[in-house]
């Protein structure tokens, strides 16, 4: 394997990986897309996310996970300026925290695409996989899991929301200097901008993602309301996304090819899946989402014995590593066809719903509006 | 007699009222209308002034209504109305009031605001009303005009992106070489330049499908 700086060099290895992986089998092609379909459905419906699907899918294709997130941070990039596009207007923005954030995010991206390369240089493939792997768990077992137990409670007619815990700590965490952030009506210490800043902008560029660690960071540790929360992130969105891609680029790490594919499913999916949020109950849509992640991270863990033997840290016999192989992707690309198929039957339940609602009350000529009343 | 229900945020005159009226008489039900004044609660500041809007913007508001009571006795109608400030509490309240309907219509309303009631979504003001809704632009009758500009978009987004994945992409490989995986400057920026356009192209074509498979309008488009 290829040692050396991690960024300004870029090794004849990467550069073949990826015509390696397409090469190696012409279905790979269509895994990728379906994977991009799946993300691409699940981020519309979710409003963030998909990176949980798509990078570790494509780690199951025997892409090493830096290059997998590299893909997936371009691909984003592009994704949210459609984003921006599709909505229109960003909403409620509080652009002093933006850039608060956005500053220390930076710096946790770039901080993340060091490590990643520097995992990839040294370690090569099976420990750049590793170390991503390992993120994912840690980071989508605590999530998926926090997810469950409040979508649990809200079925059994209970509060909604998570626990304030993080809040009421952060509200302890007075330290000076204070800032105050009109729009959106708090007074957050520089120093958990800093620190949470810094830890949403490494785990975006570790993992790939984004408005999914962003917006509950900044409703449960800053004590932001939701609408500005979601509006700030999607501003920030694009100029993470964008950031991320351009040092994994510089890194030579994002091979266009992935990102294409990726694109050629997910831009059909997040528009079935945004509509979906409109037509499918949110119980339904927070069930799905927690179960998915937690299937996700149940596949990353399935993936970890395989490059612990590649690392030469256990030994598997070749039996061994084909069952942990399999089981990391059927359920990965189980769960996620699962889900992806559960939430286009619901949506276009809801459809079918709607127009025998419209065939009941809608108009079928137009009217002539009168001035006034 | 059925009950409808139709709301609608208004800052002069409700836009699509007559649309509801419409369709209240055709079905020979009951209309109840719930107009809402839109309040900017994010600010402390001139308050004085916008106590002073708020009050000129229901008199104006009022005044309509009071018309549109009397077109509504012409052409056979029951209706009543209610103008609130658009807050949160003040919204599930009249809702409640005007429970319980058979369908609730809503017009030009910005569901930002409802946030705090954990409501991001007609779907989710169905589950708390119990009741269908439906934004009123699912229920007008399609635009053949706006079908065929959908087709237009799709023809031409569609051939650029056929270029896009069938002559372009084919030569990425290649590229990787020359620039995008060179781990230069100009490489990386080649990527953040090449990225935008083609998921402008590609996300252009695929916006067109739902739309003319009626998804969108199922969905009240910008609800």
């Amino acid at each position: 394997m290829a040692a050396g700086p991690v960024t300004g060099h870029v090794s004849p290895e990467q550069l073949q990986i990826v015509t390696q992986v397409l090469s190696s089998s012409p279905w790979n092609y269509l895994w990728v897309v379906l994977l991009g379909f799946m993300g691409g459905t699940l981020s519309g419906f979710i409003g963030s996310g998909g990176a949980f699907l798509m990078t570790p899918g494509m780690m199951n294709l025997g892409v090493p996970g830096v290059m997998a997130v590299g893909a997936n941070i371009t691909h984003k990039f592009g994704k949210a300026m459609m984003g921006s596009k599709k909505h229109g207007e960003l909403g409620h923005v509080d652009k002093k925290l933006a850039v608060f954030v956005l500053t220390t995010a930076l710096l946790g991206i770039k901080l993340a695409v060091w490590v990643n390369g520097y995992f990839f240089h040294h370690l090569g493939k099976a420990g750049s996989s590793l170390y991503v792997s390992l993120f994912f768990i840690i980071t989508l077992s605590l999530i998926g899991g926090s997810m469950l137990k409040d979508a649990l409670r809200t079925a059994r007619g209970g509060d909604v929301g998570p626990s304030k815990a993080l809040l009421k700590l952060s509200s302890k965490l007075r330290i000076p200097p204070m800032i105050n952030f009109p729009v959106a009506g708090v007074k957050i210490s520089l120093w958990t901008i800093l620190i949470v800043g810094t830890a949403v902008g490494y785990m975006a560029g570790t993992i790939g993602v984004g408005g999914f660690i962003g917006v509950p960071a900044m409703i449960y540790v800053f004590g932001v309301p939701t609408v500005v929360a979601a509006g700030t992130e999607l501003f920030l969105a694009m100029f993470m996304g964008a950031w991320g891609a351009f040092n994994y680029a510089l890194a030579g790490f994002v091979d266009l090819r992935l990102t294409f594919l990726l694109y050629a499913g997910s831009l059909v999916g997040i528009y079935i899946g945004a509509i979906g949020t409109s037509l499918v109950k949110e119980l339904y849509i927070r069930m799905v989402t927690s179960i998915l992640i937690l299937l996700c991270c149940l596949s990353r863990a399935f993936a970890v014995p395989d490059y612990l033997h590649k690392l030469h840290l256990i030994q598997l016999s070749d039996k061994a590593a084909a069952w942990f192989e399999m089981a990391s992707k059927i359920s990965l690309f189980a769960s996620g066809g699962v889900a992806t198929f559960l939430i286009i039957y619901w949506t276009f339940k809801g459809h079918f719903e709607k127009q025998r609602l419209v065939k009941k009350y809608g108009l079928v000529e137009s009217i002539k509006v009168p001035s006034g009343a | 007699m059925e009950k409808i229900v139709f709301v609608e945020q208004v800052d002069r005159e409700p836009k699509n009222i007559s649309y509801a009226l419409e369709i209240a008489k055709k079905k020979g039900a009951h209309l109840s209308a719930l107009f809402l004044i839109p309040v900017v609660v994010e600010t402390v500041d001139w308050i004085e002034t916008q106590e002073k809007q708020i009050r000129e913007k229901e008199e104006k508001i009022a005044s309509f209504a009071q018309a549109l009571e009397e077109r509504c006795r012409k052409e056979g109608v029951e209706l009543e109305w209610k103008i609130i400030q658009y807050r949160p509490r003040a919204f599930m309240q009249a809702m409640k009031e005007f429970s319980p309907a058979e369908l609730i219509i809503v017009g030009d309303v910005d569901l930002k605001p409802l946030a705090e009631e954990d409501i991001k979504h007609l779907e989710d003001i169905s589950l708390r009303m119990n009741c269908p809704v439906l934004s009123i632009k699912t229920l007008m009758p399609p635009e053949k005009k706006s079908k065929a500009k959908v087709w237009v978009r799709m023809g031409v987004f569609g051939a650029l992106s056929a270029l896009s994945y069938f002559v372009f992409f084919p030569h990425i490989e290649e590229l990787n070489y020359k620039i995008y995986m060179t781990g230069t400057l100009w490489g990386a920026l080649a990527v953040l330049f090449t990225v935008p356009i083609h998921a402008y192209i590609y996300g252009s074509f695929t916006e067109c499908i739902p739309k003319l498979i009626g998804l969108e309008k199922s969905a009240g488009s910008d609800h």
